[in-house]
């Protein structure tokens, strides 16, 4: 009951959200005219050619990088039983970053490009973290995880920013990107970041009753039939995936992932089958309207839309950690 | 002692288990009794959280085979395994804000796969669990807002949704005031004569384990120390060197079943 009435509820925020992000711009466009322009395309019309040929791309951008992120969230608290989980916070978007920077700093291109290359960095540097966090005798804590990510992100970002200091050229490229920003995008980049977007959905899919009985403990999950070891290792596949697609997309964008799967937790259930599909629909609302927040805030200046997501994420970051580690 | 692999029933066959080589379970050979409930009693540290975990295909045998049925659990499926065995450990996590139902149904887990998600089974399992454990009254509220108690019968329920025809439990009454550890215990005696389980539990309390055990194995370092089969008594003897304790036997005149007072090493020399 509750749970349709969200899935309703959150469709229709979204479609709305997405009308009002088609309208705002250097031009306003009525939401009647952008809603025209899908169902009555006029080729000579100026606002639908706007709105199809030039604002539809940001908005499939935003949409594609804030699902991925929110079902992202979900998988990485799920995997290491905790809420602070998140893909910028544990190291996997600086990962990502910079395995990008690097590849385009080497002047290398690689077969499905920079989303793939992403996935890679992401899951690279999520492994180091697992193996660091893990060491010593107490094993993995949810501080110690929390606390290497935070420093294994810092450190692959100075490695980033050391690569753009003495490559200028990828540096004037990777600039806004590296905020994380929406604008100069590329049709192809989306594309082949939504077809992987869309395969880490399904795994997280998928996977959701049996990370629901991980959620229970080892043992318990091992004794009602989850295979501890294959699930863990979709789960971090589907979790490079979608920050793979979601950092080439818009570049290194925080706290969606931890944001989005808590509000869902505490409004709708705690029932993984519930949290992967909402966590979708949620954070491609909410970064919608970061996005919007972003272009429409200090106009006529633009912020990147990881700055206002930052702006949102951190404090809510602070507070939950002050709330788990008192 | 006696057993047959080709008989149905759970059968550990010189089973070892352990972790990094370090033996804990060393070749153990036991036969569960079908329909019935079979404590396993033993000190701290004497091999019966590693046995659970082995048998819960959390760890792999070093040697020997635990037998479920005339197959070997660690060579089957483990989804196989878990529609067969059902196992509540002794402090599953709890994940916040969860309801008893959602709780409960989470047992259904091995009878569903991607296409097939809740049937009308699933529902009457977990109604049926939920009355039988008197847990259906609060079936839709948070578990963590429930008495330990309660919440103990919630993570049983869950068991008996799993429609397992074994059940291990450990330590099912660690941390339970008097009157839910025997409401705990009826309900687990209740599920062997009533409704054909094989309830296999861990237990700390000498007392209650004579009392409520069809069969009795004693676990020291590893090895089966004593089997106590209906009828067969258990001495001070047994319990000396099972515990290292000296305990003082009476027989409780309306069982006929002995019960058991460890001395007080100060109080009893003077």
């Amino acid at each position: 009951m509750r749970t349709s009435l969200a899935f309703i509820l959150f469709t229709l925020l979204l479609v709305m959200g997405a009308i009002a992000h088609l309208g705002i711009g250097a031009r306003f466009i009525a939401p009647q005219t952008v809603v025209e322009a899908f169902f009555h395309f006029e080729p000579r019309n100026f606002d639908h050619n706007v709105i199809i040929k030039l604002r539809l791309l940001r908005l499939c951008a935003a949409m594609v990088t804030g699902a991925a992120l929110g079902v992202a969230g979900v998988l990485l608290q799920s995997v290491i039983r905790n809420p602070l989980g998140e893909p910028h916070i544990l190291g996997l978007n600086a990962g990502a970053a910079l395995a990008v920077v690097l590849t385009s700093a080497l002047g290398l291109s690689l077969p499905f490009g920079r989303p793939l290359v992403a996935a890679a960095g992401a899951a690279a540097l999520f492994l180091l973290v697992l193996l660091f966090s893990s060491s010593g005798r107490t094993g993995l804590t949810p501080m110690k995880v929390t606390l290497c990510g935070v420093a294994m992100s810092a450190f692959a970002s100075s490695i980033t920013a050391a690569a753009l200091i003495l490559d200028e050229q990828t540096l004037l490229a990777m600039r806004t990107w590296l905020a994380g920003d929406l604008s100069g995008l590329n049709g192809d980049t989306i594309g082949s970041a939504a077809g992987l977007a869309a395969v880490g959905f399904a795994l997280a899919l998928w996977l959701s009753p049996s990370l629901n009985m991980l959620a229970l403990g080892d043992r318990m999950a091992q004794g009602l039939g989850v295979s501890l070891l294959k699930t863990r290792l979709f789960a971090l596949l589907a979790i490079a995936l979608l920050c793979g697609a979601a950092v080439s997309v818009a570049g290194p964008i925080g706290f969606i992932g931890l944001v989005v799967p808590q509000l869902i937790r505490r409004l709708v259930s705690v029932d993984l089958r519930v949290m992967v599909p909402l966590s979708a629909l949620c954070g491609a609302l909410v970064l919608l309207l970061a996005d919007i927040a972003a272009r429409t805030l200090f106009t006529p200046y633009e912020l990147a839309t990881g700055v206002m997501t930052a702006l949102v994420g951190a404090p809510v970051f602070i507070l939950m950690a002050s709330r788990m580690f008192k | 002692m006696a057993y047959n692999t080709k008989k149905s029933g759970l059968v550990l066959e010189n089973l070892s288990a352990g972790y990094q080589k370090k033996i804990i379970v060393d070749d153990i050979s036991l036969a569960i009794p079908r329909q019935k409930m079979t404590v396993l009693v033993g000190a701290n540290g004497c091999g019966k959280s590693t046995l659970l975990s082995t048998l819960a295909r959390l760890l792999q045998p070093l040697g020997g085979s635990a037998v479920l049925d005339g197959k070997a659990i660690h060579e089957q499926p483990t989804k196989a395994v878990a529609r067969q065995l059902g196992i509540l450990p002794q402090s599953p996590l709890l994940p916040e804000g969860l309801t008893v139902f959602e709780l409960v149904s989470r047992g259904r887990f091995p009878w569903q796969n991607f296409m097939r998600q809740w049937s009308d089974e699933d529902e009457q399992a977990v109604e049926e669990a939920l009355r039988l454990t008197g847990t259906a009254e609060f079936a839709h509220l948070p578990v963590e807002s429930l008495s330990g108690g309660q919440r103990q019968r919630c993570w049983i329920a869950m068991a008996l949704a799993q429609q397992t025809p074994y059940i291990l439990l450990d330590e099912p009454t660690t941390y339970l005031d008097l009157r839910y550890q025997v409401e705990i215990l009826e309900l687990l005696h209740a599920l062997t004569r009533r409704h054909g389980r094989t309830v296999v539990v861990v237990l700390h309390d000498l007392n209650f384990a004579v009392n409520y055990g069809d069969s009795l194995v004693f676990l020291r370092q590893g090895k089966v120390e004593g089997v106590l089969h209906e009828g067969d008594a258990c001495t001070p003897e047994l319990i000396k060197s099972v515990f290292d304790v000296d305990v003082h036997m009476s027989v409780n005149p309306l069982t006929g079943k002995p019960f058991f007072m460890p001395f007080r090493q100060a109080a009893d020399r003077s």
